[in-house]
């Protein structure tokens, strides 16, 4: 297992496509801070109510950490989907994948360690988007309240965790669906659809009031944990976003490395 | 032990279709083992089962001896695979694709020079494995599977669109293995001619059924050494 993992790393840091979606977790931060920053100006100049809008402007940032947050895994838990989907996408394109099971390796095992590696690779990408947006964003718009520090650290920490839940089920999307644009636009697909379905129901109704049930379901679907994340600041959401990613990572795995067990490989 | 791979009763079907049929063959150790038969036939859905890649949809195999399921991964270990077309990443070098298999098989890389050598890649640097030819593409597969040092080798249509001189090294690599290390060969090939100038056995398969199992020399001696005539009798006799 300690050899595939060491296998898959390497083939990871071989990878170009790898290391252009880390540019774009690095661009992305260069972007969104320009924009706001040089953008300011110009955004209260042309506004009809100028006076609600600099308000609205001096409030976001007084609190820059806090909006960050926001920002965290909706674009780059995106670019680490898209790094998963071609990442175990391109193990079948190439027919690698053949290569771990004829050595040996339990289907398993297999999947486990496409599982670490992914996860890890995911985590990366959002890490440097992190690091990228405050290292640019704290000289350019200030650290923001002191009393937001806990709840930021938090919220990145769920954003951390909404990542590893993303990328089990990213992940179990790439390693049944057999092929490198099946796994990518599935995964694409799966995103789009379930944050469509999420802004739908929180439209339609209020998650809160919702029965237990149906109020979990909509908080352990991951990118509905996106919408939650930008507006549930509380530590109650951080347990539930905790409690959610463990469940849906070890139901996700089971069940992707239970059919993954007795898939026919081409 | 005297047999590297023995199925019994063999089966695999997809919905309504039996793609094999109860297949019964022994590949001896030390043999290049020919398997014949036309697209479609059964023979690489077979070498997928031996590979682990398809699970039989009834009967079993052995490897080296072990027919437990539980024992086979590990026996598993000992053997490669080129099946249908080379498992290797295109965007990195043949060295790194080496380095990359080291991983996967946990050996040091101070074999790579060597397998290099012996496929012949030694002098391709820095090209990536995406502007190989399809020989070079190939032989690489082979050095993929050749890195674990295994005793047996399956070879599914190992010169499979080759140009001539393709074909006159994938042949002379494969004597050359089981000549000078003793590795046993189960290969399928569409070139008959090309075929009967490697193997020393037979295993004839039409429709997902082995037809018969015969020793080179046996096909020699009784049918001149005509592969593709002795083919079309068993078929017509298989027919009639």
């Amino acid at each position: 297992m300690k050899n595939l993992i060491r296998a898959d790393f390497f083939r990871l840091f071989k990878d170009k496509i790898f290391y252009l979606l880390i540019a774009i977790a690095i661009l992305l931060p260069i972007v969104a801070n320009g924009l706001f920053y040089f953008g300011y100006d110009i955004m209260v100049e042309q506004s009809p109510d100028a006076e609600a809008l600099e308000k609205v402007l001096k409030f976001i940032k007084a609190f820059p950490m806090s909006m960050y947050a926001f920002e965290i895994t909706n674009s780059a838990g995106l670019l680490a989907v898209v790094a998963i989907a071609l990442y175990v996408g391109k193990e079948y394109m190439s027919g690698t994948i053949r290569n771990k099971i004829i050595a040996g390796y339990s289907r398993m095992a297999v999947y486990a360690s496409n599982l670490i590696v992914s996860s890890l690779s995911a985590l990366m990408i959002v890490t440097v988007f992190i690091v990228f947006m405050l290292a640019i964003g704290i000289p350019l718009q200030g650290w923001g309240a002191e009393e937001t520090l806990t709840v930021c650290l938090r919220q990145y920490a769920a954003g951390f965790l909404i990542t590893l839940a993303s990328a089990a089920v990213a992940n179990m999307i790439a390693m049944l669906s057999r092929g490198i644009i099946a796994s990518l636009f599935i995964n694409l697909g799966v995103v789009f659809g379930l944050a469509g379905i999420v802004s739908i129901v929180t439209m339609l109704w209020d998650v809160n009031t919702m029965p237990t049930v149906a109020s979990f379901f909509m908080k352990a679907v991951y990118m509905g944990q996106l919408t939650f994340l930008s507006t549930d600041f509380s530590v109650e959401f951080f347990l539930t976003t905790l409690a959610s990613t463990v469940v849906v990572v070890c139901i996700i795995s089971a069940i992707g490395s239970a059919v993954f067990k007795r898939l026919d490989l081409d | 032990m005297n047999t590297i791979l023995q199925t019994w009763g063999l089966t695999k079907t997809y919905g309504t279709v039996k793609v094999l049929d109860s297949v019964t063959m022994t590949v001896p150790k030390g043999s290049i083992y020919g398997f014949v038969g036309k697209n479609g036939s059964g023979k690489t859905t077979l070498m997928r089962i031996v590979a682990g890649l398809v699970f039989p949809s009834g009967g079993e195999f052995g490897l080296y001896g072990q027919t437990r399921k539980a024992g086979i991964p590990a026996m598993r270990k000992r053997m490669g695979a080129v099946i249908e077309t080379p498992a290797i990443f295109s965007n990195m070098t043949a060295r790194d694709n080496l380095k990359a298999q080291c991983h996967i098989i946990g050996c040091d890389g101070s074999r790579i020079d060597g397998v290099l050598k012996t496929v012949n890649l030694s002098n391709t640097g820095g090209k990536h494995a995406r502007n190989f030819s399809l020989g070079m593409k190939q032989r690489l597969g082979i050095a993929m599977t050749l890195i674990g040092e295994p005793d047996f080798l399956m070879l599914d249509e190992p010169t499979n669109g080759l140009d001539p001189e393709g074909i006159v090294e994938i042949r002379e690599l494969i004597l050359g293995l089981n000549k000078e290390r003793g590795v046993t060969v189960l290969i399928s090939s569409h070139i008959l001619p090309e075929l009967s100038k490697l193997a020393t056995h037979y295993g004839f398969i039409d429709r997902g059924r082995l037809l018969k199992e015969v020793e080179a020399n046996e096909l020699d001696y009784h049918h001149d050494g005509k592969l593709e005539g002795y083919f079309m009798d068993l078929i017509r006799v298989k027919i009639q």
